[in-house]
């Protein structure tokens, strides 16, 4: 097939320059509005373009040392061997400090990114090369190509049948960092996200269980496991240490944050339980998803409705939860992986609302229930309150805020969080060991 | 280039008159037709416009994101270093200067529509004189206020209410919009006001889409349109396909079966074909990949000009008679308008989808590729056909050929779309040659016999110009039935050394015909029918083979032949071996689908096709072709042919119970005097060159004003003719000199002189009484045959109109009739 193309393409160029070797010349004049406008536009453009590279060439002429000194850092032989790919600004956090650590240390890599807003893109290191390759269809022809020794990416599916994103022929190695971790950030991946990976960079032991699991059920082959830890959490930690001390805790303050869609708690508990929560003196910071604020923007607007009479409930739709993850005093969710943010990072109770986990076929979840029905995470970083309970959530809330001690929690970043506020060099430690083999 | 034009512009504009061309039928206005496209093209390009829209906020966006780093820069460094950082950031962000121009593709993406419009409306001659609510004449500008043409400085009002209610263009876009539509106010005003017209209606249409109310209806319309795919993909066949094959059978036995069959199969196919296309573009087959999207993109957009043709021939005029119901052809007319509107979007939303998937760039090359393949695989079919393939088994094995090494090629390579749009043609190609054949038994004509017969060797050797009249009666018909005062027609004539013959009657009443007894100087009369094998025999002869006794003669003679057709693509495709030139050279008439789906042929072999050495009007031709064989020092034989039009040939257009709102309309006498103008200039200038030549002015067959007299009455019963045209208040006299009554007239190099020795002559004698002029040698006259007009039954024999009681039925003596 590729052959039949490729001489089809052939076929094509030499009919094409007959074609134009064979048409008579004639002038079709035609000018309207639209046309004038979009040529002005035509025309400034290739002014621009003709003056940037005539700059291009006058100072290659005058200064060539200066010119391939910046522009000509990195050789593509040296950007080939690793490659980390990020679909954008959303998983700066786990790769900012990967990076850094690799900066520091003077090794070269390549970063790809979807995101133009990425921050990526805004470091000029001799020892990044970073670009921006489009999103949507263009990024995922890109990726579909790269050409690399070891690629890094906190992305899954990729591989899987229908995703956009292929396994590149020319990739030796696909290392998997992750955004999340806890016990079950591995069961909503769907279903062989991670089927393609060569390598998992575990943020515990416990995860590796899991994979081992999956890999016996679909008689996969064996990945290569590897403890590094939760990259994210050690800028999150930074902040948190630095913190403004106006926005520390007072022991009243009920964070609640939902995820987006179904599996969201106030999508299927409704806000009466935040109404009883304001009503007991408890003061309710409500952060939505960023996806909600985008899918169920209707849905939230009713919420604040309902809720507007109560002057203590506050609404928090900043970029950055850091402000409300530094004032709470205690964490309502339901399965969201901030629940295991907010405990590891601060140190404090978290509330997991039991949720309806219906119609998770397409997840890895089936295929681990019967190993995450052992798990204890959420008795570790607070409660699970079940439906039944939901009535009496003001003294549950109440009883673990008394009876919270933070020394309890600090086995959890041994358990869930290796290498905590660390875990970027950790990754980059074990890329380069990679690297010189 | 012309290429560039061809490339790109002109499938829109062929997509766009044929559209076009629906709407005035639909709406029975030139003006309402207009508007009705632009409506069209507002909804068709919607998902385009949604596409373009991303890119262009991509491309704000990217500059705002590369604005504060760039000011940075520059306030950091500068020189090469800042050239340098720069190019780095640019490097990263994957960004060029040149990029900037996306900025501009919302408004890009309409030029070739416009472009489209722009050359449809220049070129669409049906416009001339017609008008529309207050404009006058749509194809020149409206003149409204006191010869200040109102419909600019509209068009120019509504620009500019565009632009000042745009939301999301900034200040510097503001200004460049404005500068820009005054400017342009200057270039279009003197433009077409059908061209205003829809322009002036597509801008009002963008300017309501800045009214949140009307945006909001349309993209309801889009939604809608969207959610009842699926319904329209099962009620498009549903509805329309069981019209477009009742009409069919039904028509399988008439004598127009040819037209509307293919316009049945046509329609069905892309009924068919585009209700499964729209499954795929609604998702419903999520087997489907990009590839097979973007090759769906195409087929919609193709098929679309199907249904258009399709439907424009399906809903012809002779739909009417067959099911009179004015709601269910309404009904009809309308699912067809729908359809073509659902492949349009459907077409539209494959092509983004693909485009969208990564296939972008293939799908380009692919298109480039598919378009490359279909012409050089036409080009190829038509080589054969023109050269080796003359019968219609030879055709269908051709076809069949070429059908099955596609299909080979889908098997073993799989079904890409170039594939499957090869496959479509050459079927589409393969059901009009097996229409064309199918035709041919309907007609059973046998290809005629022809008698070898000797060349003379001529004396001297005059230049001889032979000017055929189209349909162009004798001087007492002229004035008796079409009240004509030829009296200075006549008088140019005879003053100018040309002998009038009266009362002269054509061997055969269709053109093809009547050239074909004058080349071959036998009889022979069939009825001709499309592309008929007995018609293809004539169309060879006349292009000059082997059966061509006069081009033979002349070219024995040491002759220069030439046959002038006026881009005319009816009477043959090249000269061949006793023909030197034509000054044109058209594609086989069986490859009409490839030729009419594929524009790159149509122009491709309209600019190929053309002898450039001759241009302009007939005159002009002529005076070319004249000085030419002047120069050359060679005798020239020059055909060429002028005159009027006769009635037109469907049942539905004309029968003659109309005659005599016919004569009265003066169509037949205007184009008539047009020729006698032609003829006067010519012939005036022929003597004042060449003065010493033969001129051969002479009709090729009657008017036929009588039309469809004779239906219903058995074939060959004279007496029942006769009694049939006796309760019209016409006779078989009249009946004759209405199909076969012709002008003569003959300028030899002495002067006036009659040539007919005293025999009736005629189109099939005349060479034998012009050559036996040349040599002196009324020998030459006994091999004459004898005049004959008409078959089955034969009207006049030796210029004497039959009576009843004289009928002879046909059997095939006295020449070479066919049945």
């Amino acid at each position: 097939m590729k052959k039949f193309y490729k001489i089809s393409f052939f076929f094509n160029i030499i009919c094409i320059a007959l074609g134009i070797l064979l048409y008579p010349l004639e002038a079709h004049a035609y000018m309207d509005p639209g046309t004038g406008n979009a040529l002005v536009y035509g025309i400034i453009s290739l002014a621009g373009a003709g003056i940037y590279a005539l700059k291009n060439i006058f100072y290659r002429m005058i200064a060539p040392k200066s010119m391939s000194q910046t522009t000509n850092a990195i050789s593509k032989e040296q950007t080939r061997q690793l490659v980390i790919f990020s679909e954008g600004k959303n998983y700066w956090g786990t790769f900012k400090p990967i990076i850094e650590a690799l900066l520091h240390k003077k090794i070269y890599f390549r970063y790809l990114t979807q995101d133009i807003h990425d921050p990526a893109l805004l470091i000029d290191s001799n020892y990044m090369d970073s670009r921006y390759i489009g999103n949507g269809s263009m990024g995922a022809f890109h990726m579909n190509h790269v050409n690399a020794d070891i690629l890094l990416s906190t992305t899954p599916n990729i591989g899987m049948p229908g995703y956009p994103i292929t396994r590149s022929a020319k990739v030796r190695c696909m290392i998997h960092v992750w955004h999340s971790f806890g016990d079950f950030a591995y069961a909503w991946y769907h279903r062989g996200g991670l089927d393609w990976y060569d390598t998992i960079l575990t943020t515990s032991s416990s995860m590796e269980k899991q994979i081992r699991l999956i890999e016996h059920k679909r008689n996969l082959p064996a990945k290569n496991c590897v403890i590094c830890g939760v990259p994210y959490l050690d800028g999150m930690h930074q902040k948190a240490i630095t913190a403004d001390a106006a926005l520390k805790n007072d022991g009243k303050t009920i964070l609640i944050a939902p995820s987006w869609g179904e599996k969201g708690c106030l999508s299927v508990y409704g806000t009466d339980f935040v109404a009883e929560l304001a009503q007991a003196g408890f003061t309710v910071l409500i952060r939505p998803h960023p996806q909600s604020l985008k899918t169920e923007k209707a849905l939230f607007d009713s919420f604040k409705r309902k809720l507007a009479e109560y002057p203590q409930v506050e609404w928090d739709e900043d970029v950055d939860g850091f402000a409300s993850l530094q004032r709470a005093a205690l964490m309502i969710s339901d399965t969201s992986s901030v629940r295991l943010d907010f405990a590891v990072l601060y140190q404090r109770p978290v509330l997991s609302l039991e949720m309806p986990l219906a119609g998770l076929g397409g997840y890895e979840y089936a295929d681990l229930k019967e190993l995450l029905a052992e798990s204890a995470m959420e008795q570790e970083i607070g409660r699970k309150v079940s439906r039944a309970q939901m009535s009496d959530i003001v003294t549950i809330v109440r009883e673990v805020l008394d009876s919270f001690r933070p020394e309890t929690f600090a086995a959890l970043r041994d358990k869930y969080a290796a290498n905590f506020g660390h875990a970027g060099e950790a990754v980059a430690d074990y890329l380069i060991a990679e690297l010189q083999k | 280039m012309s290429w560039l034009y061809t490339f790109t512009i002109y499938p829109l504009e062929l997509i766009y008159k044929n559209i076009y061309i629906l709407c005035v039928g639909l709406s029975g206005s030139y003006g309402a037709g207009l508007i009705a496209l632009s409506l069209c093209t507002f909804f068709a390009i919607s998902p385009l416009k949604r596409a373009v829209s991303g890119i262009v906020a991509q491309e704000h966006d990217i500059q705002n994101v590369l604005a504060p780093q760039l000011k940075k820069i520059r306030e950091e460094c500068k020189g090469a270093e800042r050239q340098a950082r720069i190019q780095r950031l640019f490097r990263r962000y994957g960004y060029h200067p040149v990029m900037a121009v996306r900025s501009a593709l919302g408004v890009a993406l309409q030029i070739p529509f416009l472009l489209a419009a722009y050359f449809m409306v220049e070129g669409l001659e049906i416009l001339r004189g017609q008008s529309f609510l207050f404009l006058r004449d749509l194809s020149r500008p409206d003149a409204l206020l006191g010869g200040i043409n109102l419909l600019p400085l509209v068009m120019t009002a509504i620009n500019l209410a565009t632009i000042f209610t745009s939301t999301d263009m900034r200040r510097k876009d503001t200004i460049q919009a404005i500068a820009v539509a005054m400017l342009f106010l200057a270039l279009l005003y003197a433009a077409p006001s059908a061209l205003l017209l829809y322009w002036t209606f597509n801008n009002i249409l963008y300017l309501l889409m800045n009214v949140r109310a009307f945006a909001a209806a349309v993209t309801a319309v889009e939604n809608f349109a969207g959610t009842i795919l699926t319904a329209q993909c099962l009620l498009s066949p549903a509805l329309t396909l069981p019209l477009a094959l009742l009409a069919g059978p039904l028509f399988m036995w008439s004598h127009n079966w040819h037209m509307y069959a293919w316009g049945e199969l046509g329609f069905a196919l892309a009924t068919v074909a585009g209700s499964a296309l729209l499954l795929g573009a609604t998702g419903l087959l999520p087997r489907l990949g990009a590839k097979s999207r973007a090759g769906a993109a195409l087929l919609c957009l193709a098929l679309s000009i199907l249904v258009v043709q399709g439907g424009y021939t399906f809903f012809h005029a002779e739909f009417r008679n067959l099911i009179p119901t004015g709601q269910l052809r309404l009904f009809a007319k309308l699912a067809c308008i729908v359809l073509i509107f659902f492949l349009l979007h459907a077409g539209m939303r494959c092509l983004i989808f693909a485009s969208t998937r990564g296939a972008g760039a293939r799908l380009a090359m692919n298109f480039l590729l598919c378009v490359a393949a279909v012409e050089i695989v036409a080009f190829f079919l038509d080589f054969l056909i023109r050269t080796t393939v003359q019968t219609s088994g030879g055709l269908i094995a051709l076809h069949a050929g070429a059908i099955a090494l596609c299909s080979l090629i889908v098997w073993r390579f799989g079904p890409g779309f170039l594939n499957i749009i090869l496959l479509i043609f050459l079927c589409i190609s393969t059901i009009s040659t097996a229409e064309d054949i199918a035709m041919d038994k309907l007609n059973s004509e046998n290809t005629p016999l022809l008698r070898t017969m000797p060349l003379i060797t001529l004396a001297e050797k005059p230049n001889i110009y032979l000017f055929y009249m189209e349909s162009t009666h004798g001087f007492d018909i002229l004035e008796n039935i079409f009240h004509m005062d030829t009296t200075y027609f006549q008088k140019f004539l005879e003053n100018n050394g040309f002998k009038i013959y009266h009362d002269i009657f054509s061997d055969a009443g269709s053109t093809l015909s009547s050239m074909f007894t004058v080349s071959t100087m036998q009889n022979f009369d069939v009825g001709i029918k499309g592309a008929s094998d007995a018609a293809q025999k004539i169309r060879s002869t006349l292009a000059g083979d082997e059966d061509n006794v006069l081009l033979a003669t002349m070219k024995a003679n040491g002759y220069h032949t030439v046959h002038l057709l006026m881009l005319s693509s009816y009477f043959f495709t090249e000269p061949k071996g006793n023909l030197d030139e034509s000054d044109v050279r058209i594609p086989a008439r069986r490859l009409r689908p490839l030729r009419e789906l594929n524009p790159l042929l149509i122009t491709q072999w309209g600019q190929y096709a053309i002898n450039h050495k001759f241009s302009g009007t007939l005159p002009e031709r002529v005076h070319q072709a004249m000085m030419e064989g002047l120069e050359r020092k060679q005798p020239l034989f020059l055909i060429f042919k002028g005159g009027s039009e006769h009635t037109p040939w469907l049942r539905e257009k004309y029968t003659y119970r109309q005659r005599a709102e016919w004569v009265a309309s003066g169509v037949y006498q205007r184009h008539l005097e047009q020729g006698f103008q032609d003829a006067e200039s010519i012939i005036t200038d022929i003597l004042e060159n060449d003065p010493h030549s033969i001129i051969i002015l002479m009709g090729d067959h009657g008017s036929y004003r009588l039309r469809y007299i004779d239906d219903g009455v058995e074939p060959g019963n004279l007496s029942e003719l006769a009694r049939a045209l006796e309760a019209e208040g016409e006779s078989l006299e009249s009946y004759a000199k209405d199909m076969f009554g012709i002008l003569l007239a003959i300028h030899m190099p002495d002067g006036a002189r009659d040539i007919s020795y005293g025999y009736p002559i005629s189109p099939v004698n005349i060479f034998r009484h012009v050559f036996a002029t040349i040599n002196k040698d009324l020998s030459l006259l006994k091999d004459r045959v004898p005049q004959q007009s008409g078959r089955n039954p034969t009207l006049v024999i030796e210029g004497i109109v039959q009576e009843p009681e004289r009928l002879m039925p046909k059997d095939g003596d006295g020449g070479q009739d066919a049945k």
